[in-house]
């Protein structure tokens, strides 16, 4: 897995709070500028809600590299969709996680500011580096950098937070979760060259899909 | 050989919406908002129980919430298997150096598991696998109809919008990748070694899925345009009021949570 979703319990009760209170204040803003922009576009909707749909069915798929391995794919669905019907594919891929007890329901809040983060990044980050390199470089850079950036928003919100229970101090608990980051980076390098690949590919059967990405 | 396709370790949606679809007990016949309200109240106790005893009993609860809608107990062990993983990635560490008595002590240069840390992660576990036992229970005897009706009522537009769309198609697209994992399977895909040429295969296949969406996702939106969509998708199944013996059955157990974290 390039990435952990926090299961129910890992945080204490005014934590998971806390992190819905900040995703809702995001999506809420994201859902009233889409709004505002006139993005009830039926082909946005439908396109948004067929990635989301593609991106939950395509992480079930076990990848069988170094043993199996999942993939998270927010940073091509942020490429695709760009930052704002990202972060609502995001949102709508933590709920039916945690239905199919892939993270928890209580963290949604936490797990889609991650996971948002990694959208985003991965959006703006690909279409920078785009300008410079060839569309396999780019999406893999941007997945690499986008899944890094994630996994250290994730450790960040778990120190902050602290595991509920726990001890031990906000560095203590960021450095025992420094193993998994490294993991974590490693699996990303893997998701970037397939988002790579994905995009090459995407890139030549689809071209219309880079040129009206974004919103 | 690694397994190629949709993870066992994920529920299968065919048998998940049969199941909530043809089911016929208590939690199937009980209304849908009820068993959310339920939902939210397992995921507080979860998140919020302290002693070990009573996140135990809770978990119990849980599993016999699971039995008496007549679901599977065999596929739950294996569904398990990813909530594990995850509590274990994230607890793990602290089993070694959480304060506390020190129970075992492992090799040279000396690491102590101590007993403290032993207890958050069987708390940890009890307290996740409690949330996703209820979760099954929820979505395996909660019909499709009842979901669009109270996702329509809770969630704002275009969110609920999208989510209605992506929940129909997750299962047709879903069938899909695993009709074009069959195949390259078939043609000894399985075989293949070497990172590059086994993310390219995974690559072509995860970019014909994602071609393949987003040419349904124009025929839709054609449909959807054709129809005068407003911005909005009609549900049709009303989400119903929630009985009075259910409010009751609710306002006791919450009742009981308070008492419980009130007094210890």
């Amino acid at each position: 897995m390039a990435h952990i979703h926090l299961p129910d319990g890992a945080l204490s009760l005014g934590w998971v709070l806390t992190w819905w209170a900040v995703y809702l204040a995001t999506t809420s803003g994201v859902a009233y500028t889409l709004r505002r922009r006139g993005a009830l576009d039926p082909l946005k909707i439908s396109i948004t809600a067929m990635a989301t749909a593609a991106s939950f069915a395509v992480f079930q798929v076990n990848i069988p590299v170094l043993g199996g391995i999942h993939l998270s794919l927010t940073p091509l669905v942020g490429i695709l969709l760009g930052p704002a019907f990202g972060a609502v594919s995001v949102f709508i891929v933590n709920i039916f996680s945690a239905a199919v007890g892939h993270g928890g329901w209580g963290l949604i809040g936490a797990n889609s500011v991650v996971n948002t983060v990694e959208a985003s990044l991965g959006y703006f980050s690909f279409h920078i580096l785009r300008k410079r390199l060839s569309v396999f470089s780019a999406g893999a850079l941007a997945t690499i950098a986008a899944l890094t950036v994630g996994s250290l928003v994730m450790v960040c919100i778990i120190a902050a937070s602290g595991i509920q229970g726990s001890a031990l101090t906000m560095m203590e608990t960021a450095s025992n979760l420094m193993l998994l980051t490294t993991v974590n980076i490693f699996v990303a390098v893997i998701e970037g060259i397939i988002t790579g690949f994905t995009l090459t590919y995407l890139s030549k059967l689809r071209p219309d899909f880079f040129s009206g990405s974004g919103s | 050989m690694v397994r190629v396709g949709s993870s066992s370790h994920f529920p299968d949606f065919g048998m998940v919406s049969l199941l909530a679809e043809n089911g016929d007990s208590l939690l199937h016949r009980s209304d849908g908002h009820l068993k959310l309200a339920y939902l939210i109240l397992v995921v507080v106790a979860a998140t919020s129980l302290q002693k070990i005893e009573y996140l135990f009993g809770l978990f119990l609860l849980t599993l016999a919430a699971y039995r008496l809608g007549r679901l599977p107990t065999r596929v739950l062990l294996g569904w398990y298997l990813i909530p594990v993983s995850f509590v274990s990635a994230i607890a793990l560490p602290f089993i070694f150096n959480e304060p506390g008595e020190p129970l075992i002590t492992l090799g040279a240069p000396q690491v102590e598991i101590t007993y403290g840390g032993l207890l958050l992660l069987v708390r940890l576990l009890l307290r996740t696998l409690s949330a996703v036992t209820y979760s099954f229970s929820f979505i395996m005897t909660t019909k499709y109809s009842q979901i669009c009706a109270i996702v329509n009522r809770i969630l704002p537009t275009p969110v609920n919008t999208v989510f209605l769309l992506a929940y129909r198609f997750s299962f047709v697209i879903l069938e899909e990748v695993n009709s074009l994992l069959k195949a390259v399977s078939s043609r000894g895909g399985d075989l293949v070694k070497g990172l590059l040429t086994q993310t390219r295969i995974f690559s072509g296949i995860f970019a014909v899925a994602f071609v393949h969406s987003f040419d349904r996702a124009e025929r839709i939106a054609k449909a959807m345009e054709a129809r005068g969509f407003d911005g909005r998708i009609r549900t049709y199944t009303s989400p119903g009021r929630l009985s009075r013996r259910g409010a009751s059955c609710l306002i006791t157990s919450a009742a009981g949570l308070i008492a419980i974290l009130t007094v210890g």
